[in-house]
């Protein structure tokens, strides 16, 4: 009854590492866009007369409305205007370059100072690599198990030793 | 093979993979946590006056870490916060706090004298610096920080709020700006980096 028992968790294991898989890949692609690369920095350059631009109202240039990161990135924001600039936390004297890298994944709003809206949309979202996939194995894998493993006894008891050895007789 | 020998080099295996693992953690170069200026930005110098009513002057105070905070006495909120930052940070820093000064520059002259800090700040810590000085000296600092600084009048005995920028500033012991962090950064964060960038040559 015992090896019975073991025998079929492991086969549900086995299933359950290969359903988590798949399952969780599929997740990644569809939610995670690009991000299945290791950190990087990215560069935001702030042109030279991006200040005056926006006193005007007009939009600036080069500069994206909204940023997509994974958790390790730099952000490195490069201030080549004559006036300093403010992104959230981050304080750029006039022809300075500041840094921060980005630690959790999260949607961010931060009030800048270089649109015209005075906000920026930074998205940070956890990289998809090798530790992730591992940790989505190592979160998904139990209760799968354990779910399968119930569902199959319900469905499927073990069976005792009499009767299997009754049924190998009427077999034989 | 004996199994016996066979577990042996497996634990000498494992001890060597570990070794290895730690000595590549080791040697990884350290990640600063706030925001860093690279190239460190060099601070204008300048001049105001201390609690005990003397002359403060930035350049004295090359090869210590400076760290640097801009609020007033009669804050409600944001300032006895970062102070109450400040002191965790000096307690994680141990002894490495004897090369770190802890400076809070007023953005309120006109209630926040010498004396007035004085008093303000022995609550706190006395080991801490409380600046102040005339309005144009002080505009002069609050402008190569990037800090802000709005009166709002308000009904009852505080007559007016200030508001402010809450940024944290740190200026290496060569006296150049190197890092900020925004308001509520972790205090073990800000100790970590201020103690690592004590440990740079």
């Amino acid at each position: 009854m015992l090896a019975q028992f073991l025998r079929r968790f492991l086969f549900l294991t086995a299933i359950s590492l290969m359903v988590v898989w798949v399952v969780s890949e599929l997740a990644y692609r569809l939610i995670q866009g690009d991000t299945a690369r290791p950190p990087k920095t990215i560069e935001l350059v702030i042109p030279l007369g991006t200040a005056e631009r926006i006193a005007a109202g007009e939009p600036p240039l080069e500069i994206p409305s909204e940023m997509i990161f994974v958790v390790g990135d730099t952000l490195l924001v490069v201030n080549q205007d004559r006036v300093e600039h403010t992104l959230g936390p981050v304080w750029v004297p006039a022809g300075s370059s500041a840094s921060l890298r980005l630690d959790t994944a999260n949607d961010y709003v931060y009030t800048c100072s270089f649109q015209p809206s005075q906000l920026q949309n930074i998205t940070v979202k956890q990289s998809a690599n090798w530790k992730s996939r591992l940790a989505a194995l190592w979160y998904g894998t139990p209760p799968t198990v354990m779910f399968l493993l119930v569902y199959s006894l319900v469905m499927f008891p073990l069976k005792k030793k009499e009767a299997l050895s009754s049924k190998r007789k009427t077999q034989t | 093979m004996k199994p016996r020998w066979l577990f042996i080099g497996g634990v000498f295996g494992l001890l060597a993979l570990a070794w290895a693992a730690a000595m590549l953690i080791e040697n990884l170069p350290y990640q600063y946590q706030g925001t860093l200026f690279e190239p460190a930005q060099p601070v204008g110098d300048f001049l105001l006056t201390d609690q005990n009513g003397q002359s403060w002057r930035l350049s004295d105070h090359r090869g210590k870490a400076l760290v640097l905070f801009f609020g007033y006495t009669f804050c409600p909120d944001v300032c006895p916060v970062t102070l109450a930052d400040f002191l965790n940070i000096q307690k994680t820093l141990g002894r490495k706090a004897e090369n770190v000064e802890f400076i809070f520059i007023t953005v309120d002259p006109q209630r926040d004298t010498a004396e007035h800090l004085k008093t303000f700040l022995s609550k706190i810590s006395p080991s801490f610096i409380g600046l102040t000085g005339t309005q144009p000296e002080l505009e002069a600092v609050w402008n190569t920080f990037g800090v802000t600084v709005q009166i709002d009048p308000v009904e009852g005995p505080a007559d007016y709020l200030v508001s402010h920028t809450a940024r944290t500033y740190v200026i290496d012991p060569a006296g150049d700006l190197r890092l900020t962090y925004s308001f509520r950064t972790e205090p073990d964060v800000v100790a970590q980096d201020v103690a690592h960038l004590l440990d740079e040559k």
